[in-house]
């Protein structure tokens, strides 16, 4: 081999890296051959432009894929169910807070799209509207719905930024959303009628949850007597939503949590769906959270904490509990789902 | 359930390993010619057709060799390989006859 193949072959190897390491060891040497073979014959020296982006992309699909076969299709699918319904609660909180122009501020101060404050509304639209279509027994349905909703998200900033008179939402929160969105793509949501109305249930609770943590850590005192009542009583004007939205949060890992918790422990595996769920909340907490901790109304220690840590609570008994129950139950075989946790054979 | 429409890299593919079994890089060339250089597939397109083939069912394993100190795995096309290329040439085959039909009402030959 001439000092130029090896130096070719090195550099192809690196790009190889891309891939998982299983797909690697099983394929890396056959396809390093056919990619040196197709550069020697094209009179190539170094890896093609072309062929250095059809390798990472093909090698980050892979590792995804990859990823995703760890995760059974049902932990996917009520880990999209928990998305859903979750994002769902804060499209509502972010629709009152932060879209509806409640405020007598100047309109020259602020800008408008159309009458609402950002183009953010429409994605909150398609998450509302994904939850309808899980709600109304169509799983499907709402996985293409959500799916256009993402590639909406991804766009809004764009348009922003070629119309300064269609503001977007802020880029943390497009690109949280994302994040969500593309955990509630892993799966399809689970269409029985008991898992329905377990969603309607959690949707419902955490819309209340956050309008209640909202009056619990201030309330009337984030807008000053001079602003107008708000329609809603424990809703903050949409310039303060940004607090509500970061406590409402936290409260919707707190609600997942205990969900969970109580799932498991009534036999139902839930634990790695609700984690999987909890994992963009938890970004989005601390984030805001971070934010947060700089103005004088920290997220400390009250209601939202004491929730979190009873959930988490609730949610690691009914794990033990369950493992248990499966360890000491006469000739049963257990099996365990992504989250480790044993099923049982009825559940 | 209703077929899924095979995609034009897919049924190269096939087609071209209905010749016999070859390696990844005869096939890529294959494939080149047999759509007139309009279709080029690199490596790691090549290798995800081939993973999810196999997974298919559509493709198998046939065999290995180390040649010039690098290893050349060989694939066939499976009998529902086989298969499926058959249904997907006779709607193919079926949509250009329509096709053919309608440019002859308008009196355009082919």
């Amino acid at each position: 081999m001439t000092p130029d193949e090896t130096r070719l072959e090195r550099r192809f190897r690196m790009l190889l890296g891309a891939y998982p390491a299983a797909w690697r060891e099983h394929r890396a040497e056959e396809v390093l051959g056919v990619l040196v073979d197709s550069a020697r014959d094209r009179g190539r020296l170094r890896p093609s432009l072309p062929d250095i982006l059809d390798i990472v992309a093909h090698g980050l699909v892979a590792r995804w894929m990859s990823l995703l076969l760890h995760l059974s299709q049902h932990v996917r699918g009520r880990a999209a169910l928990l998305v859903i319904t979750s994002v769902g609660a804060l499209s509502t909180a972010l629709l009152v807070l932060a879209e509806l122009p409640w405020s007598d501020i100047p309109r020259t101060w602020i800008s408008h799209a159309g009458p609402f404050m950002t183009t953010g509304v429409v994605v909150y639209a398609g998450w509302l509207a994904a939850l309808l279509l899980v709600l109304a027994g169509r799983p499907r349905g709402a996985r293409v719905t959500l799916a256009a909703t993402v590639l909406v998200t991804l766009l809004l900033p764009v348009v922003g930024r070629l119309a300064p008179e269609l503001p977007a939402p802020p880029l943390t929160l497009v690109a949280l959303l994302v994040l969500f969105g593309l955990v509630g793509l892993l799966g399809t949501a689970p269409a029985d009628r008991g898992t329905r109305v377990l969603a309607g249930v959690t949707f419902l609770g955490m819309v209340a949850g956050i309008a209640r943590t909202v009056d619990l850590t201030g309330g009337p005192d984030l807008y000053g007597p001079d602003l107008p009542p708000l329609p809603i009583p424990g809703f903050y004007r949409s310039d303060y939503g940004i607090e509500a939205i970061a406590h409402g949060a936290a409260l919707g890992i707190a609600f997942a949590l205990l969900i969970g918790g109580l799932l498991t422990l009534a036999g139902r595996p839930w634990s790695a769906a609700v984690l999987l769920a909890t994992l963009p909340w938890a970004v989005f907490s601390l984030l805001l959270g971070e934010w947060h901790l700089t103005s004088s109304r920290i997220l400390g220690p009250g209601p939202v904490t004491v929730a979190l840590v009873l959930a988490a609570a609730v949610l690691m008994v009914g794990a033990g509990v369950r493992r248990c129950a499966v360890r000491f139950r006469p000739g049963g075989q257990a099996r365990a789902d992504a989250g480790g946790v044993p099923i049982m054979p009825h559940g | 359930m209703v077929p899924q429409e095979m995609r034009e890299p897919t049924l190269l593919i096939l087609t071209a390993l209905t010749e016999g079994p070859q390696h990844g890089y005869a096939v890529m060339q294959r494939v080149a010619e047999l759509s007139d250089g309009r279709v080029t597939l690199r490596p790691g397109t090549l290798y995800a057709a081939i993973d999810r083939l196999l997974a298919e069912g559509l493709l198998v394993e046939a065999g290995e060799e180390v040649v010039d100190g690098r290893l050349r795995r060989y694939y066939d096309v499976s009998e529902d390989g086989l298969l499926a290329l058959a249904a997907e040439a006779r709607r193919l085959q079926a949509n250009a006859s329509r096709a053919v039909r309608g440019l002859r009402m308008r009196g355009v030959t082919t």
